[in-house]
């Protein structure tokens, strides 16, 4: 099933044949909605018996939604033909979180799901990556996060200062451009102190479009610090 | 639906032969590549039975057989009538609208007796029709 994010231009090619033997001139509406609304008008000629692929430049409803398709073909006025694709449109927004990243002690790791940090003293800063699956830029992207324990009822004195338990903008709204590698987003949450009681955390994260909210999601992580490994161990510890 | 006389003029020919009476058919406006039929009530003036063959067609000019019923036989006792029917097919179009002119010609043993032409013509259309096969997104 096609998908396009809200208002993004796209060109639908609708291929279309006059069975008849003499030629017509026909007006062609693109439609979508269970309104019919019309997107994108297109006027061609079919020569008789003519194949011709007909090129209809439609934006995208604004509204997130699955979205019926219909063509409406009028010729000298007259409706000559309704069709309904056998494929609805999906608007929405292409945009995922593809990696949280956590960097400590100035190294970076990846893909950090369900990963604990147990033997690491500190953690600095945190992260994700954002990546537009689609074709169009996305604009107005902005994030919130907020660090909380699992457990609140577990001791926070080592942490100074106290963790921010609420959502916290972390970007100002930003054009998040297609393409593969995505856009690291940081924050600078610190952990500052050496942590010796286990606690499990939970990172939260918001994306919003134009202000409207469309991602939510969460890492677990548990934190905490042993003492300091020997100076022989260095680099990125396996997992 | 509703038949309507259509009146015809000789072209060529004799009508000591055979004579035309009445001339009936649908409304003279047809789809394309429809089949329609006319009725024509002949007449023979002769003192004897006589076979004839008749064949009714459409077309621009006299002999251009755009379409044709082809040749009807059939036999008028002496001074008797008889209806003879003509199935035509419409013509194939290349253009949404045309008109043609109706012939009638009636021969004997391959002679040709009489040619008729309608004094209207009968217009010819096609109603306009799409398909659609595909539909993709870039």
């Amino acid at each position: 099933m096609p998908q396009f994010a809200p208002s993004s231009v796209h060109r639908a090619t609708v291929t279309l044949t006059n069975p008849k033997t003499a030629g017509f001139d026909y007006v062609a509406d693109l439609c979508m909605g269970a309104e019919w609304t019309v997107m994108a008008t297109a006027s061609f000629h079919l020569a008789g018996g003519e194949l011709k692929p007909v090129d209809f430049q439609v934006s995208m409803p604004s509204v997130t939604g699955t979205y019926p398709v219909f063509i409406r073909i009028l010729c000298g006025g007259v409706v000559v033909g309704t069709f309904t694709a056998t494929e609805d449109v999906v608007i929405a927004y292409s945009i995922e979180i593809i990696n949280f990243l956590v960097i400590y002690n100035g190294y970076m790791v990846r893909d950090l799901w369900d990963m604990n940090f147990e033997q690491y003293s500190k953690v600095t800063h945190l992260g994700f990556t954002l990546r537009n699956g689609g074709t169009s830029d996305i604009r107005g992207v902005s994030v919130k996060a907020r660090i909380t324990p699992l457990f609140p009822g577990q001791p926070l004195q080592e942490l100074s200062p106290p963790l921010d338990e609420s959502l916290r903008q972390i970007a100002q709204p930003f054009t998040l451009e297609p393409g593969r590698a995505g856009k690291d987003i940081f924050f600078d949450y610190r952990f500052p102190g050496i942590i010796f009681t286990e606690t499990t955390y939970v990172l939260y994260v918001e994306i919003a479009i134009l202000g409207k909210t469309v991602i939510t999601d969460s890492l677990s992580f548990i934190l905490a610090a042993r003492p300091p490994l020997p100076p022989s161990i260095s680099g990125i510890p396996s997992f | 639906m509703k038949e309507m006389e259509l009146k015809m003029n000789k072209l060529s020919g004799s009508e000591d032969e055979v004579r035309i009476e009445k001339m009936t058919m649908e409304d003279p406006s047809f789809e394309s590549e429809t089949v329609h039929v006319a009725h024509a009530l002949f007449t023979n003036p002769k003192t004897s039975s006589f076979d004839y063959t008749a064949e009714l067609y459409l077309g621009k000019v006299v002999g251009n057989k755009v379409s044709t019923s082809g040749a009807i036989n059939f036999t008028i006792l002496a001074g008797g009538s008889k209806s003879v029917d003509f199935s035509v097919n419409m013509p194939v179009l290349t253009i949404p609208d045309d008109a043609f002119h109706v012939y009638l010609e009636v021969k004997h043993l391959g002679t040709l007796l009489i040619t008729f032409v309608a004094t209207e013509d009968v217009a010819v259309y096609i109603i306009p029709a799409i398909k659609v096969t595909q539909i993709t997104w870039d």
